[in-house]
């Protein structure tokens, strides 16, 4: 008697859960696995005569990755050292707007961070062209005496983009991990003979971890994706897998190619994010607590 | 571009002159102190309301609304202004950077595009495919078949069918910069062999296969359209061997003219122009090999929702006055007779507008087949990702 | 002039001379000079924001004075941050890590001092401090699985690791309920006669100050007001803010009639004493009277007992509190206003208990009354 009423009532609760997140699984089932089965599909296909797809089974496109080679290369490299270059600024930026920065201007200083975003993002890379460019930065190089420097259309003018464009993004995750971090928690290590270096490492760093985590992780997975700042400050030269797959799809339209490339991309990204969390929440004690996405 | 007294511009306004500055019709600082980075923020939150405000006076039978799906820099804004003056139809502007990317927009489908402007060699393609429709002509009273020279008109014919009018023509052929480089250049041998040598580091290659590739299969004296996999291997070659002295691969060139990165640059008759008029040691090269000619054309994809404005449209704009307008705001050569006569002197007689008959009888039209080729597809995509 | 707390020929554990601390307009603490000798278990005691947490942190290290001299062992350790003092404190919430379990909370403070230390030697010691907190086999848990009590626990143990000098702790049983704030502070008195240093508590609970320490100072505003151990302070208090403070009290006011005795404004004269190192207010200066409710004996009107006493009067019970142990009553008598009365489970079997309305007459001594200059 009495556990048939619990398990109608438990039956009951179930049921409203599942009410409950149905639209979101159909939102997810929509938006994310259709296309992801599309994809999958066409990466075994073949090119049509105008472009586009035709239906096949062949491995011919996953073969044909290794010509690109060069796009794999840059974004693998410059995506990591984009995303390390970010966090490396972005901490002791985040670290000096939560903890040392004047409560009175905090709110000044943070919304300075996002004004960029004000912008469009074409208008600011632009901006970068022509700083970059020859009368910009390199100019004023001249002037001080080192003539012939070349900045626009490498990969450190990319680089430069990168980290100017994504910053932000960096920033507030961290920023909140480290808003949210007790200071008596630091006064206590102090307290217990730690100097303020080790209490960084010891207590700072391993608690604002789901920040860090969290900011690596976006930058990451949207620099993985990026073509605009290759194509505009890198002039064609540095080339990513987002400009593959610009490439692929728009000017070539060889859908099937591109899809093996989206997927390629998207195992990379599983990959790495798995290895990387793992190791986060390794970094941050194991704790269940604390999730690092 | 009225905005001597600083108020703050409208985002169409704002994205207008961003493209002529993009494509250099513009000096940077007349960017700067048009749209004023700082007004930049202004501009957003103030055209919010403007971009989904419809027209009070929309005529019944056209709608209130055009899908026009175009290039860069291509058009008179006041143009527009006009024409949604006239018929109460607001012209909601989509710009594109390459007949393949908007090739790619129509197969996909659900485009919404109502006129677009392909160019030459890709009409029989659209038209095979179904993606353009046959134009009626007697619903284009302004359209005046002996006004336009056959030589591009021709060009949007297919099987005997009309499915475009035409707007402009141009070439391809490369800018130097002569205060950096020799002047006497003429040809694609040279434009190749320079930019990775005495001129490296200095040269812009397009990013369009049609043209790179074709200009490449120039050096060797091969059909700007070839698509023999021996001669596309000669390209190839060449051009992998090229890269990594070049400054860019780009299409937006006129930054790196302008700041005086490069020296030389695959370049097209507006461009070319443009670059010209502000810095006048800019000079026009078309390669004695011969090279591209090209012509655009207005369209009309099949489905086109609003498809009674698309004819008004294309009525409107093939007024001689109106087409005048526009070819002295695009830099372009018209094609229409009538409105070539109403432009200024200083255009009908610029030898880069209207090169001399030997050179221009060497140039080709691109082919149908120079855009759905495969082989060249994946060259250009090597060629970038190498 | 140093409060000496107790005249030891060993340097004090802790000194402090003529020390302020500002913050803004706030002066939390005000040129405080104390000795605090070594091997004791001292309290701060006083209201909230009277700067107790600002003299613990003082000693810390984590404020600096902005005047005055801090003396740890006789050395000045002015300037000298934190982490180099040998002192440890329990925070107010613990203020235990969240990313590290208990063994490695408790285990901290050695790593930071001895970071060669072996894995074993570290467990072995980890294992001691556990079981001198009665947490033993603890070592694993995490720290959000803990009760508050067995948090207060942990972060005891992490302080004494490292054998400090002395142990500071503020408020440290605040957040602890009745029951376990009791078993707590009986602990916390065993353990600092187990270790054998100087504890010095902070706490805005006088019940707690006075049950725990040898030595109570009492703070107001930023200074000591008093010293003593809590039978000095609760019997002899040197102000009307002590004696309301350390325990209840009743207040009169009146002007002096000098000789110990007072006129109260209704006209009545009560005769008392000064506590024991102060003066009697001079003649015809404005007095205050103070007497304790516990010392005011109360009995059903008419009846002997309260009216036999030196000082008595009668009036109407207005309310009545039972404590259990005891019984508060509040008397409204004519000429003093409300009265404060708490008589014993021990008194009531022979007088009874009271009824509200009921008329009382309530009588205490002269031995029972303080007068203090009222300032
Ligand atoms: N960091 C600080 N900044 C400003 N005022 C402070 C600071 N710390 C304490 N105070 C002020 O100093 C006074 C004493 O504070 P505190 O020492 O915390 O008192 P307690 O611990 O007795 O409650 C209070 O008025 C408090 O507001
Ligand atoms: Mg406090």
């Amino acid at each position: 008697m009495d556990t048939s009423v619990k398990t109608k009532a438990e039956r009951r609760r179930k049921w409203t859960t599942a009410m409950l997140l149905a639209p979101a699984t159909l939102w997810y089932a929509v938006l994310l696995l259709l296309p992801l089965v599309t994809i999958v599909i066409f990466s075994f296909g073949e090119r049509g005569p105008a472009g586009g797809y035709i239906p096949a089974f062949t491995f011919d496109n996953y073969l044909n990755l290794p010509t690109r080679s060069k796009a794999f290369f840059n974004t693998m490299t410059l995506a990591p050292l984009g995303t390390l270059a970010c966090l490396l600024i972005a901490y002791p930026l985040a670290y000096y707007l939560a903890i040392v920065a004047n409560k009175k201007y905090k709110t000044l200083l943070l919304v300075l961070v996002i004004v960029p975003f004000w912008t469009s993002l074409l208008v600011r890379t632009y901006a970068w062209i022509f700083i970059l460019g020859g009368q910009g930065l390199p100019k004023l190089l001249a002037f001080i005496g080192f003539e012939g420097v070349r900045m626009i259309n490498t990969p450190g003018a990319v680089l430069i983009g990168i980290i100017y464009i994504y910053l932000p993004l960096m920033v507030f995750p961290i920023y909140v991990s480290l808003e949210k971090l007790d200071t008596r928690l630091l006064e206590a290590s102090s307290d217990l003979g730690a100097s303020p270096l080790r209490t960084f490492f010891q207590v700072t760093l391993p608690l604002s971890i789901p920040g860090l985590a969290t900011g690596s992780m976006m930058v990451f997975i949207l620099l993985m994706g990026e073509f605009i700042i290759p194509q505009m400050l890198g002039g064609g030269k540095v080339y990513f897998i987002g400009n593959a797959l610009v490439d692929v799809f728009l000017q070539s339209r060889n859908w099937p190619f591109g899809a093996a490339f989206a997927v390629s991309l998207v195992l990379i990204m599983l990959v790495t994010i798995t290895v990387y969390m793992r190791y986060m929440s390794k970094l941050a004690g194991g704790r269940d607590d604390v999730s690092v996405m | 571009m009225t905005n001597k007294d600083n108020k703050s511009i409208t985002e169409t306004e704002f994205m207008n002159e961003l493209y002529r500055y993009k494509k250099g019709s513009v000096s940077r600082r007349h960017f700067m102190q048009v749209t004023g980075l700082s007004t930049a923020m202004a501009v957003v939150a103030g055209s919010a309301p403007a971009m989904f405000a419809g027209s009070a006076f929309a005529a019944e039978d056209l709608g209130n609304r055009l899908n026009f799906a175009t290039w860069p820099n291509y058009m008179d804004e006041n143009n527009i202004a006009a024409f949604t003056e006239a018929t109460g139809v607001h012209v909601n502007v989509s710009v594109f950077g390459s007949n393949e990317e908007m090739l790619a927009k129509l197969q996909a489908g659900g485009t919404g595009w109502d006129v677009f402007v392909p160019t030459n060699y890709t009409i029989s393609t659209y038209a095979d495919l179904g993606l353009i429709q046959e134009i009626d002509l007697s619903r284009i009273p302004n359209f005046s078949k002996e006004h336009n020279d056959p030589v591009f008109t021709e060009q949007g014919i297919y099987n005997g069918k009309v499915y475009t009018v035409p707007k402009d023509w141009g070439t391809t052929g490369y800018v130097i910069n002569t205060a950096h480089t020799r002047s006497d250049m003429t040809s694609w041998k040279e434009f190749w062999d320079s930019a990775m040598n005495e001129y490296s580091s200095r040269a812009i290659v397009h990013d369009y296969q049609l043209t790179a590739i074709g200009n490449a299969l120039k050096y060797f004296g091969y059909s700007f359209n070839s698509v023999d996999p021996a001669e596309l291997a000669d390209a190839e070659k060449l051009m992998i061997e090229v890269k990594p002295h070049l400054f860019a691969v780009t299409s937006d060139y006129q930054p790196g003219m302008r700041s005086g990165d490069a020296w030389l640059s695959m370049c097209w008759t507006g461009d070319a122009v443009q670059l010209q008029r502000d810095i006048p040691t800019m000079a026009y090269v078309l390669g004695k090999e011969g090279g591209e000619i090209w012509s655009d054309f207005y369209a009309i994809p099949t489905g086109a929702p609003n498809l009674a404005a698309a004819y008004a449209f294309l009525n409107f704009m093939q007024d001689p006055e109106v087409n005048a307008r526009e070819g002295i705001a695009h830099g372009y050569p018209l094609i229409d007779s009538r409105a070539i006569d109403l432009l200024p002197e200083d255009l009908k007689n610029n030898p880069i507008l209207y090169p001399a008959a030997e050179l221009l009888s060497a140039l080709e039209f691109g082919a149908a087949v120079s855009l759905t080729n495969p082989d060249r597809a994946e060259l250009m995509a090597r060629f970038k990702a190498a | 002039m140093t409060d000496d707390i107790k005249n030891g020929a060993e340097t004090a554990d802790i000194e402090f001379r003529g020390v302020s601390r500002h913050f803004g307009d706030v002066i939390a603490v005000n040129n405080v000079d104390i000795s605090i000798p070594r091997g004791g278990f001292v309290s701060f005691l006083g209201p909230s924001g009277c700067g107790k947490t600002t003299f613990l942190r003082m000693i810390a290290g984590f404020e600096q004075p902005d005047s005055g001299d801090v003396l740890l062992r006789g050395e000045s350790v002015v300037g000298v941050p934190a982490f180099k003092r040998p002192v440890n404190m329990v925070f107010q919430h613990y203020a235990l890590f969240p990313h590290l379990n208990v063994a490695d909370n408790i285990g901290y403070g050695i790593k930071q001092v001895n970071r060669k230390i072996s894995k074993k030697e570290l467990a072995t010691r980890v294992g001691e401090t556990l079981e001198m907190v009665r947490l033993p086999g603890f070592q694993e848990r995490n720290i959000w699985e803990m009760s508050g009590g067995q948090q207060q626990r942990v972060a005891l143990a992490r302080a004494l690791i490292n054998r400090p000098n002395v142990l500071l702790l503020d408020e440290p049983l605040a957040a602890l309920d009745r029951k376990l704030r009791r078993d707590m502070q009986i602990e916390l008195q065993n353990l600092q006669r187990e270790v054998g240093i100087t504890f010095v508590l902070v706490t805005h609970d006088q019940e707690e100050a006075l049950s725990m320490s040898d030595t109570v100072c009492l703070m107001k505003e930023g200074r000591i007001v008093q010293t003593g151990s809590p039978q000095d302070l609760y019997k002899e208090p040197l102000s009307p803010y002590v004696a309301d403070f350390v325990g209840k009290s009743n207040f009169f006011k009146g002007i002096s009639e000098g000789a110990g005795a007072v006129k109260l404004t209704c006209g009545r004269i009560v005769e008392g004493r000064a506590p024991l190192t102060v003066e009697l207010p001079p003649k015809s200066s404005a007095a205050v009277v103070c007497v304790r409710p516990e010392m005011i004996h109360i009995a059903a009107e008419g009846n002997k007992g309260a009216s036999e006493h030196a000082m008595y009067f009668t009036g109407n019970i207005v309310n009545r509190i039972f404590l259990g142990e005891n019984t508060e009553y509040v008397v409204r008598i004519d000429e003093l206003g409300d009265v404060l009365v708490m008589s014993s489970r021990l008194s009531e079997a022979s007088t009874g208990t009271f009824e509200p309305n009921q008329s009382v007459t309530i009588g205490w001594d002269k031995d029972a009354t303080l007068i203090f200059a009222d300032t």
